[in-house]
C-alpha cells in the first residue's frame, strides 16, 4: 500500500504543476469529465502512465464488496478463508501467466476441453488471484452465451448491459457494460441481453476494436474471456484469434486424451498457452490434514 | 555119641558154611542194591531235564500247532473273501476340533476379501478408463505444457457432507470388524 500511496502523492503534485494531465486519471465509473473511454485514452498512456494506473487502481473502491461466507458461496477463491491449495493452484497458474507475457497484459480465452468443464470458475478465479496483487486488476468477459453462468455475479440492480448490447449496438459507452462484481480490482463484462447466435458477434469487427481498447486502456489490467467449450462450438476458436492466449482447462476424469488433443489442435499451437487439470479430486482424509498444515 | 556129636559138629559148619555164604551174598546184592539206587539218582535228575525239556517243546509244538489252524482258518476264509483282517495302528479318538476351514478361516476371509475387492474394482476401472486424471499424462503424453492443477474447491455444504459420509463409513467399517469379532468370540465360547 505504501507505494500507491506514494504514486499517489506524486501523481497529486504533479497534477498539480500540469494542467494537462489533470483530470485525465480517473477511473472509469468516476468520469466527470464527460470523455469517452477512447477520448481519455491518450492522456492517460503519458508519461505517468505508471502512478496513473496506480492511481487509479486504488481508487477503485468497491461499493458493495462480498464477505467471505458469500465468496465461498459463490466459488470464488479468498486469500484468507479459503482452501489454501485452491488458492495456490490459482497463483501458480496467474504467474506462470504473467512470466509468459513478460511485461505487457494480455487478452486470455479461457477454454474447456469439454462440457461442464470448469471454465467459468478458471477464469473466474484467475481474474480473483489476478487482483490479489493491488497494482493489478482483471476484466472479465462473459462470452459464454450459451451458458453465461457468470452473470450471476453483477451486483447491478435488474438486468445489466453486456457484451452483446455493446456489439449489437444497443449500447455505446463501454463503461456502461463493466460491472463490478464485488472482489477488489475484479470488473465483469456480462453476456448482455441480446440473445442472438454467437457467432454472429465473435465475427463482428467491434469485438476486434472493443478487446483492443480495453487492452490499451490500462497495462496494468488483465482481460480473462470465459469461453464455451472450445469441443463444443466455433465460439471459442473465433475468441482464440482475437486473444492473445487460450487456456486450455481439462476437467479431471472427465475427457479422454484423444478429445484434449482435438481440442488443442482446434486451438493451434501458437495461441494455446497451456493447459489445467482442474477439480482434482482429492481423498478427503489426506487433504483436510494438509489442509491444517497448510494453516 | 561122638558120631553123634561128630554129626552135629558136621551139620553146625554146614549151616555155618551156608550161612557165610549167604551172608556173602547178601552183601553182595546189598552192594549191588546201593549200586542201583545212585544210578537211579541219576537217572532221576536227567529224567527231570528231559520232562521238563519235553513240556517246552510240547507247549512250542502246541502254539505253531494253534497258529497253523488259525492260519489255515484265515486262509480259508481269505480265499471264501469273508474274512476282514484289522488290524489298530492308533486307538480312535473324538477329536477337539472340526478338520478343515473353520469359521475364523472364514471370517478372517471374508474381511480380507471385503477390503481387497472393492479397491481391486476401483483399480481396474482406473486402469481401464481412458478419461484423463493426471498432469502427467497432459504434459507427458499429449506434450501439452501443464500451468497447473486445481484441487476440487469444496463448499462449506460439501465438505460437511464429504466429513459425514466419512465419518459413516469409518463407523460402518468399525462395526463390521467388531461385529466379526464378537460373533468370532461367542462362537469360540460355545454360546452359539
Amino acid at each position: 500500500m505504501s507505494k500507491i500511496e506514494e504514486a499517489l502523492r506524486r501523481a497529486q503534485q504533479e497534477r498539480a504543476q500540469d494542467p494537462a494531465v489533470a483530470g485525465g486519471a480517473v477511473p472509469d465509473r468516476q468520469d466527470r469529465s464527460g470523455r469517452t473511454e477512447d477520448e481519455r485514452q491518450p492522456v492517460s498512456r503519458g508519461e505517468l502512465v505508471g502512478l496513473t494506473a496506480a492511481e487509479e487502481i486504488a481508487h477503485m473502491r468497491e461499493e458493495r464488496p462480498r464477505g467471505p461466507a458469500e465468496l465461498t458461496q459463490l466459488r470464488i477463491i479468498d486469500p484468507e478463508t479459503a482452501d489454501p491449495r485452491v488458492a495456490d493452484a490459482f497463483r501458480q497458474l496467474r504467474t506462470s501467466l504473467l512470466q509468459k507475457s513478460t511485461d505487457s497484459n494480455f487478452v486470455l480465452v479461457v477454454t474447456s476441453a469439454g462440457n461442464e468443464g470448469g471454465a467459468s470458475f478458471v477464469a473466474l478465479n484467475l481474474a480473483v488471484a489476478i487482483a490479489f496483487d493491488e497494482s493489478k486488476t482483471a476484466l472479465l468477459v462473459n462470452a459464454n452465451l450459451r451458458n453465461p453462468s457468470l452473470d450471476r455475479l453483477v451486483q447491478t440492480e435488474g438486468e445489466a448491459a453486456g457484451l452483446t448490447d455493446y456489439l449489437g449496438g444497443s449500447e455505446k459507452e463501454v463503461r456502461h457494460i463493466i460491472h463490478p462484481i464485488g472482489v477488489p480490482r475484479v470488473r465483469l463484462i456480462p453476456s448482455g441481453r441480446q440473445s442472438r447466435a454467437a457467432a454472429e458477434y465473435f465475427t463482428m469487427p467491434q469485438l476486434r476494436h472493443l478487446l483492443r481498447s480495453l487492452r490499451q486502456r490500462y497495462r496494468e489490467r488483465y482481460i480473462i474471456i470465459d469461453a464455451p467449450p472450445v469441443t463444443q462450438s466455433a465460439d471459442a476458436r473465433i475468441l482464440s484469434e482475437l486473444a492473445d492466449y487460450t487456456l486450455l482447462v481439462v476437467p479431471y476424469g472427465k475427457v479422454t486424451s484423444t478429445q484434449v488433443s482435438e481440442a488443442a489442435l482446434a486451438i493451434g499451437e501458437e495461441k494455446l498457452v497451456g493447459c489445467v487439470l482442474n477439480n482434482e479430486l482429492r481423498i478427503p482424509l489426506l487433504s483436510r490434514s494438509a489442509q491444517r498444515r497448510a494453516r | 555119641m561122638y558120631q553123634e556129636l561128630q554129626a552135629q559138629v558136621y551139620e553146625a559148619n554146614t549151616q555155618l558154611r551156608t550161612l557165610q555164604a549167604r551172608l556173602a551174598d547178601a552183601r553182595q546184592r546189598y552192594e549191588q542194591e546201593m549200586a542201583t539206587a545212585s544210578r537211579i539218582q541219576e537217572l532221576a535228575a536227567d529224567f527231570q531235564t528231559l520232562a521238563r525239556d519235553y513240556e517246552v517243546n510240547r507247549m512250542i509244538y502246541e502254539d505253531l500247532l494253534r497258529r497253523r489252524e488259525n492260519a489255515r482258518v484265515s486262509m480259508n476264509l481269505n480265499t471264501e473273501q469273508q474274512g476282514l483282517n484289522l488290524r489298530i495302528v492308533e486307538p480312535a479318538y473324538l477329536s477337539h476340533q472340526p478338520s478343515g476351514p473353520r469359521l475364523v478361516h472364514f471370517a478372517a476371509g471374508g474381511l480380507v476379501l471385503g477390503a481387497a475387492l472393492p479397491l481391486t474394482l476401483l483399480f481396474g476401472v482406473l486402469m481401464i478408463d481412458p478419461r484423463i486424471r493426471t498432469g502427467a499424462e497432459l504434459s507427458d503424453k499429449l506434450g501439452l505444457p501443464l500451468l497447473a492443477t486445481i484441487p476440487h474447491l469444496d463448499m462449506p455444504r460439501e465438505a460437511a457432507a464429504e466429513r459425514r459420509g466419512l465419518i459413516m463409513s469409518v463407523i460402518v467399517i468399525v462395526l463390521t470388524v467388531l461385529g466379526v469379532l464378537a460373533v468370532g468370540i461367542l462362537r469360540m465360547q460355545g454360546v452359539i
